[in-house]
């Protein structure tokens, strides 16, 4: 076995075997940060999540001054430890992850923002509000950070056989979409995606959304050329 | 809303989306005659999930999915007639 294989086995026994009841060191954290098996484990904070957070802070201008984003965020999927770690106070987060382990490292690094931010962990997907076809009531978010992978059984079961043709064949095109429903009016969907798949993901979502909502949403189109790799959308 | 078991959240993706396939397809069956709370449980998003995820506990800890949802249908048949 690879070291790297071998230190998330390890890592995975750490968590399994803990108590209930365990307090996380400084030393145990550092450990988990070295978990690569994450949907986010090749998003540089930094880089990505930094991007995140400034786009968010244009969409309100009195946000701006106060680095603050008083407003409600749903986190789908991969990213969403280092999208709190990065984030602004104010924010009030629900947090969505279907992979148990990284579920329980996004709760270990994250607790600590408690202070400044809401934080609600969900073992789960969004693709469960949209099975046996009732999504009345649906939650809504100022903010909806999707960073979905390139496949997933659960959005396969979509109520709607478009959509679930869709999850079969692009989750990413799929989440996109559906993380769109979860958009309250003048909130916005961020969708990050790898720059090789960008337009074409961005064509796919557009689409389909365009056959769902109708025209209430308006976007960038994104560029060709250069390093972007955040898709926005807002809800008009 | 009830925590998930260990057991559930361990399984692989597709163990997992095959659990929820099964359910589906149960519920899918259900109709306003046949059970009625849970039908009715089914109009709305929050309640649905959280009947999905009773159902994903009880699928876990091995019981019957037809005993279950005739279980879960007598429970909240019984909690609306207290509540009257």
């Amino acid at each position: 076995m690879e070291a790297r294989q071998r230190l998330n086995k390890s890592i995975e026994s750490f968590i399994i075997n803990k108590r209930s009841d365990y307090v996380y060191s400084i030393g145990d954290l550092n450990f988990l940060r070295k978990y690569d098996k994450c949907e986010d484990a090749g998003l540089n904070e930094n880089v990505v999540f930094k991007k995140v957070w400034e786009l968010a802070s244009n969409m309100e201008e009195e946000v701006k001054p106060e680095n603050r984003f008083n407003g409600d965020v749903l986190i789908t999927h991969g990213g969403s430890g280092k999208a709190i770690t990065s984030a602004p106070d104010g924010a009030s987060f629900h947090v969505m992850n279907h992979d148990y382990f990284c579920h329980e490292i996004t709760k270990s690094l994250t607790s600590g923002r408690q202070k400044e931010n809401f934080l609600r962990y969900d073992f789960g997907s969004i693709a469960e509000y949209f099975y046996l076809g009732n999504t009345n009531g649906l939650p809504s978010y100022d903010l909806v950070i999707t960073h979905p992978p390139a496949k997933c059984r659960f959005a396969e079961l979509d109520y709607d056989e478009t959509l679930a043709q869709l999850g079969r064949s692009d989750a990413r095109a799929y989440y996109g979409v559906r993380s769109f429903s979860f958009v309250r009016k003048g909130g916005y969907l961020m969708v990050i995606v790898p720059r090789e798949e960008f337009r074409q993901t961005h064509e796919k979502i557009v689409e389909l959304l365009f056959h769902i909502e109708g025209a209430t949403f308006d976007f960038e189109v994104p560029e060709i050329t250069g390093e972007d790799y955040i898709l926005k959308y807002k809800r008009i | 809303m009830t925590d998930l078991p260990l057991l559930y959240m361990m399984k692989s993706h597709t163990e997992r989306a095959e659990m929820h396939e099964e359910i589906l397809m149960a519920l899918e069956n259900i109709s306003s005659s046949s059970l009625q709370n849970i039908y009715r449980q089914l109009q709305n998003v929050d309640a649905k999930r959280v009947l999905i995820r009773e159902l994903l506990i009880s699928m876990t800890m091995g019981t019957d999915l037809s005993t279950s949802l005739f279980q879960i249908d007598n429970t909240i048949g019984k909690d609306a007639q207290y509540e009257e």
